[in-house]
């Protein structure tokens, strides 16, 4: 299948990266992931996903848990460099902690990266000129 | 008045400044009990709440209103499309069951948007050296464990609908039979219709005719089942299935038939207009009637007489 100049050292290599994976199915096992498999079970037959094989269940939760990880990983990124841009202030400084909150803004922006577009409405109006100086309501 | 606008000044009169005081923010610890009533509602409250506590190890402590929504929304549709994917990998090979390297090249489907380490090195490498399923690895190896909060209730008294999946319904409706017999069929399939809807259980669907005529083929399936039915003499219920009607087929032959006879008989013309009067019956020497434009029909119907009369002489001969 694929073109192998040292057939040896390819042998040995691959029989390292079966054992190690076969190793990494092993432990999937004994690791529980966030998202129950009963959940990722109900997907699965929602999709045509069919496999006897439990430890695909657990990969596949093992591999959404970790996309959740990184999109909120990366939120969390975007949250404190936010935070990081406001004067320093001693008051901020101490909530900071306490204002770590997931907010639209952030997750719009770490979700971005992954190819997903969410966009949101900032608010919600009863009429177009609402909110704006009475002049231009005038006008 | 418009909907929209109805909807609109349901939520209105927030103003900028007040947005931020009024927002609400949901603790992640998930205390309060939820009473959902469907399938959907269900699962995704439990995919929320793993969602919440997978943000919480990450560092959040809490969340604005909707926003933990979409990114359950999002974590939910990104496992689909993985499934999706490794599915479609299995049928694309001829395989009804997915394998680990459906789910490898799943996983990089999704991951190529990204990237990930050994991407441009695909089509060289190991599909199990994949720098995808390396991260996954290390993920598991590095990270915290953190298993679900609650129990899944898998009983339906307290009114919660039943996270199940969707073949345990199904094994739950399909005998033992369907079961042996079935190991090459997708689990997922509906289940076989009822035997004697297929199956000829010796009685054969018959329509009813005129002067109790039957066709042929029929009448042949009654022939072979004819050892069947002498076992099952004593049902002789008429069952009536989509209109028609179930009828013991069993018909013995008669030994001796008549002598079957053709006879060629002339049609008298009724129209002036041109018409040929060809003959229905085949001759012996299977002459070919010719039609003559230039003639008129009742030259057509002399030649022709000639020939029915010859044919006549050789049959009863």
């Amino acid at each position: 299948m694929n073109p192998n100049h040292n057939p040896q050292s390819s042998d040995s290599g691959r029989h390292d990266d079966d054992a190690a994976l076969t190793e990494f199915l092993a432990s999937l096992m004994d690791y529980t992931p966030t998202i129950p498999d009963e959940l990722v079970e109900h997907y699965l037959a929602k999709s045509g996903f069919q496999s006897p094989d439990i430890r695909l269940t657990r990969l596949v939760a093992v591999a959404t848990q970790k996309f959740v990880a990184e999109v909120a990983g990366d939120a969390l990124q975007h949250c404190k460099a936010r935070q990081a841009t406001i004067p320093k202030d001693k008051r901020d400084r101490q909530q900071k902690d306490k204002r770590l909150v997931l907010t639209m803004e952030d997750l719009t922006k770490a979700l971005h990266d992954y190819g997903v577009n969410v966009r949101h409405q900032e608010y919600f109006a009863d009429s177009p000129s609402t909110g704006m100086d009475p002049a231009t309501q005038d006008e | 008045m418009n909907p929209v606008q109805s909807s609109h000044t349901a939520k209105s009169k927030l103003k900028l400044s007040q947005r931020a005081k009024s927002k609400k923010k949901k603790d992640l610890q998930a205390k309060d009990v939820l009473l959902v009533e469907t399938h959907s509602q269900f699962s995704f409250a439990i995919a929320r709440t793993a969602v919440a506590q997978i943000c919480r190890s990450v560092g959040y402590k809490k969340s604005t209103h909707g926003t933990l929504e979409t990114l359950t929304n999002v974590a939910m549709k990104y496992l689909e499309a993985t499934t999706r994917l490794a599915a479609s990998f299995a049928n694309a090979s001829n395989r009804t069951e997915v394998n680990l390297f459906d789910l490898i090249n799943g996983i990089h489907d999704l991951c190529s948007v990204q990237g990930f380490l050994g991407g441009s090195e695909l089509h060289t490498s190991n599909l199990l050296k994949s720098g995808a399923l390396k991260e996954i690895m290390n993920f598991v190896k590095y990270s915290n464990e953190v298993p679900f909060s609650k129990p899944i209730l898998h009983e339906t008294d307290s009114g919660i609908p039943k996270l199940e999946k969707v073949t345990d319904s199904r094994s739950s409706l399909c005998s033992n039979k369907t079961k042996c017999q079935g190991f090459h069929i997708p689990r997922w399939l509906p289940d076989f219709p009822e035997e004697r809807f297929y199956k000829n259980c010796g009685k054969v669907l018959v329509k009813e005719r005129k002067f109790g005529e039957k066709l042929w083929e029929h009448s042949l399936e009654a022939e072979h089942f004819s050892c069947k039915l002498d076992e099952n003499k004593g049902e002789s219920q008429i069952h009536e299935i989509n209109g028609k009607e179930e009828k013991d087929t069993r018909i013995v032959l008669g030994q001796g038939r008549g002598r079957v006879k053709f006879r060629m008989v002339k049609e008298e013309e009724k129209h002036a207009d041109i018409s040929v009067n060809l003959m229905n019956g085949v001759c012996k020497r299977r002459k070919r009637v010719s039609w003559n434009l230039d003639k008129i029909n009742n030259c057509m119907a002399v030649e022709n007489e000639d020939e029915m009369s010859a044919c006549k002489r050789k049959k009863f001969a």
